[in-house]
């Protein structure tokens, strides 16, 4: 199931399957941090801002950039 | 010789770069802690080697300010030598930079730092494979137990006896159809001399890195650059965003074939007790209650009532008045019979009585307390928590969580805290940092002695966090809905929770205080040399006389205006002259208020004044500084208004 990150809740994970952002600076950032197709996240917190696993790091996105993230569920 | 440190961010590059030069930077737990270049050097034999420690990268082809210093610095300086320094537990996401160095043609040494968290991760890495499959040297490392350093020396000593003959492996990437061919006719047709190799400048301009175009189009002659803009036009079917999600794919798919052979998870998670703690900080519930703690025990109790109350007590009222001063006065009138001279060393505003002991007795404790605590809370990673929570309120002023970073430096120091706007991401974030930076945040002197003076006035604190949180907000919500450029997304990373090392919480402080007190103590000499002129040519109560009808419509007595002239040089300096007023006991209740309100506010000193219009130039300093000077006052004129109806 193909959803956005800011979709998932805490505890689910998914694999990272496209980047929705048009402004290439900031598609470039996300991909240099990790966020490509194919990663695989998991959601630690999700308020105030949404916290993600990736790999062996931790980052804080907000709601808006999650949105931009598509991802396919994982979650068993 | 150069050998540059390059990597991503808060990997221990600056710690890597104290134990080869002997030089300390600053050491802290979070990305972006370095933002410019440092030099140092060390000898091996007869060789002096210059080391460059450089503020982290996610990639060569820089997005954010800091990112640029670093690219520009391995542009112009063409290092001999590239450290590339990662984290061991995050090699997957940092081995495609080292892809991008060798493309470069650099020689490198990859550094595998943290392997101490690697071994904690369950994550086996053989180092001496990895070597073989990139064909550089790789050196494990623990930087802050010195674990592999010496070995990292050795390998530096090999290369430096054998650099004629020490090459590369070449490592083939395998870029898509279009792409591969236009890197050949690009690269192929570069005829000017470049740091970078060709293949790496023909990547760069196929991503249309802005910077780098220029480069070219300046080295190379029409026809070629001519020609390399037909190729981006019409050559190229995909647009910036698939160019370089193919490049940057491309380099990761290779990093995760070579780590596919060298790399074995084991799979074993973060400490509970650590896991715990981190959420503590995240989470509002508890994360609050902390920033409010943190607040109240390290500013108001620690800086404020200990190091501007006590110990500033003491230096102040006992060493300096009781002690030193009497005793420089007699010497000096005994030495120096002239009364003029008298005045400039032991005058109302001498160098001795006023400059020295200023610096000494009221700054230095109360900056000291504040980068004590400031370096615990730096180092054991709390700031990118605390963006984290408070993100959404950043937003509300046009920002995001990323400007915590400078703002809360701006607490210790505000002109050290406008360079650290580089890591913001747009320009209209950096400038409305800039802004509430010189606007509204106080440093740590006014920090510290506004909080004791305030605490012994009824409401005193309340009001003054009100008035100025209140100008804060509303200042930065209409800057922000003003300036124009849209608002950058949040993203940052979180680094793991770590036990502050005292060993580094002292050099850091250390090396603070040091470099603050030779910033301030020249600049104190010279204002009492400056007011000791004004008063010689009498220009200095003409200049009071001028700010006099000012202070006097605040309701402040007039002995003020020398306070705000103060401020003027420098905020500590301010800061200082406000203590000392209220002690001369001149002040109400009430003025102190409306006296520490429009000081916080009123104009950035000097100093920032000066780094502001080197980051942005000097028509956003000029406008931000005009802007401040009227609305300082006026806001006090409010307050003053307000406390006298009530
Ligand atoms: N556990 C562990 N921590 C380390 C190691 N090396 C550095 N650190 C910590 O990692 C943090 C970052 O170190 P820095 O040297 O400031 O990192 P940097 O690469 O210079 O970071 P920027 O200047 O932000 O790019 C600090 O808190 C260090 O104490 C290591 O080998 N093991
Ligand atoms: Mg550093």
């Amino acid at each position: 199931m193909k959803v956005n990150l800011s979709q998932l809740r805490v505890g689910e994970q998914g694999k990272i399957y496209a980047l929705n952002t048009d402004k290439a600076d900031f598609y470039r950032k996300l991909l240099n941090l990790g966020f490509f197709p194919g990663s695989e996240v998991k959601v630690i917190q999700t308020f105030p801002t949404y916290l993600i696993q990736l790999g062996f790091t931790q980052i804080a996105l907000d709601r808006k950039t999650c949105g931009l993230i598509e991802v396919l569920v994982t979650t068993k | 010789m150069k050998i540059a440190l390059v990597g991503s961010p808060n990997v221990g590059k600056s710690v890597i770069f104290h134990h080869l030069t002997g030089k300390y930077v600053t050491v802290s737990n979070y990305p972006g802690t370095t933002v410019e270049v440092t030099w140092g050097q060390f000898k091996w034999g007869e060789e002096k080697v210059e080391v460059v420690d450089t503020p982290g990268i996610y990639s060569l082809f820089p997005i954010s300010g800091e990112e640029k210093v670093t690219r520009d610095l391995l542009f112009t300086e063409e290092p001999d030598l590239i450290l590339h320094i990662v984290d061991g537990k995050n090699i997957q996401r940092m081995l495609p930079i080292t892809i991008q160095l060798l493309e470069a043609e650099f020689r490198v040494i990859l550094v595998v730092n943290m392997m101490d968290e690697v071994r904690r991760c369950g994550i086996q890495l053989d180092c001496n494979k990895l070597s073989k499959l990139i064909g550089i040297p790789v050196i494990p490392t623990v930087s802050i137990k010195k674990e592999g350093i010496l070995e990292l020396k050795r390998v530096i000593g090999e290369w430096i006896l054998g650099m004629e003959s020490w090459s590369n492996s070449k490592i083939l990437l395998n870029y898509p159809g279009e792409i591969k061919l236009n890197i050949q006719r690009i690269s192929g047709m570069l005829r000017g001399k470049y740091s970078f190799s060709n293949q790496s400048m023909a990547l760069f301009v196929l991503q249309q890195d802005g910077e780098m175009l220029k480069v070219v189009q300046k080295t190379e002659n029409q026809r070629t650059y001519d020609r390399i803009n037909t190729i981006l036009e019409k050559r190229m079917t995909g647009d910036k965003r698939s160019v370089a999600y193919a490049i940057t794919m491309t380099r990761q798919r290779k990093a995760e074939q070579i780590l596919a052979k060298c790399l074995e998870l084991h799979g074993a998670k973060n400490p509970y007790l650590q896991r715990k703690l981190s959420q503590i900080c995240t989470r509002p519930l508890s994360g609050i209650p902390i920033v409010l703690l943190v607040l109240y025990f390290g500013i108001y109790r620690f800086v404020g009532g200990f190091g501007a109350g006590v110990v500033v007590d003491f230096l102040e009222g006992v060493v300096f008045r009781q002690w030193l001063n009497p005793l420089f006065t007699t010497w000096v009138e005994r030495l120096l019979p002239w009364d003029s001279l008298q005045l400039l060393l032991v005058g109302e505003y001498g160098i001795f009585t006023l400059g020295l002991r200023y610096a000494v007795a009221i700054i230095l404790p109360i900056v000291g307390t504040f980068f004590l605590v400031f370096s615990i809370l730096e180092d054991s990673g709390y700031l990118p928590r605390l963006a984290l929570l408070v993100d959404r309120v950043l937003k509300v002023i046009g920002l995001n969580g990323r400007a915590v970073i400078p703002l809360v430096l701006g607490l210790g120091c505000d002109t050290m805290a406008t360079l650290t706007t580089r890591i913001l991401e747009t320009k209209r974030e950096k400038v409305l940092t800039t802004l509430l930076l010189a606007l509204a945040i106080p440093c740590s002197a006014q920090l510290g002695v506004i909080s004791g003076l305030l605490a012994t006035v009824p409401g005193g604190l309340i009001w003054w966090l009100i008035v100025v949180g209140t100008v804060m907000l509303s200042v930065g919500y209409l800057a922000g809905k003003f300036l124009p450029g849209e608002q950058g997304g949040f993203y940052m990373e979180v680094p793991s929770l770590r036990w502050p090392r005292p060993g580094n919480i002292l050099s850091k402080t250390r090396a603070r205080i040091e470099w603050y007190f030779l910033e301030i103590l020249p600049i104190f000499v010279y204002s009492s040399v400056l007011i000791w002129i004004g008063q010689l040519t009498g220009l200095f109560t003409r200049l009071l006389s001028l700010l006099e009808p000012v202070v006097k419509a605040l309701g402040l007595p007039a002995e003020t205006a020398v306070t705000f002239l103060f401020g003027f040089f420098r905020r500590d300096y301010g800061a200082a002259g406000l203590f000392d007023i209220y002690h001369q006991g001149i002040l109400d209740d009430g003025g102190l208020i409306v006296a520490s309100i429009t000081l916080t506010l009123f104009v950035p000193c000097l100093a920032q004044l000066a780094v502001m219009i080197k980051e942005y130039g000097i028509k956003v300093g000029l406008l931000i500084t005009g802007f401040i000077f009227p609305f300082a006052f006026g806001i006090g004129y409010l307050v003053h208004l307000l406390l006298s109806i009530l």
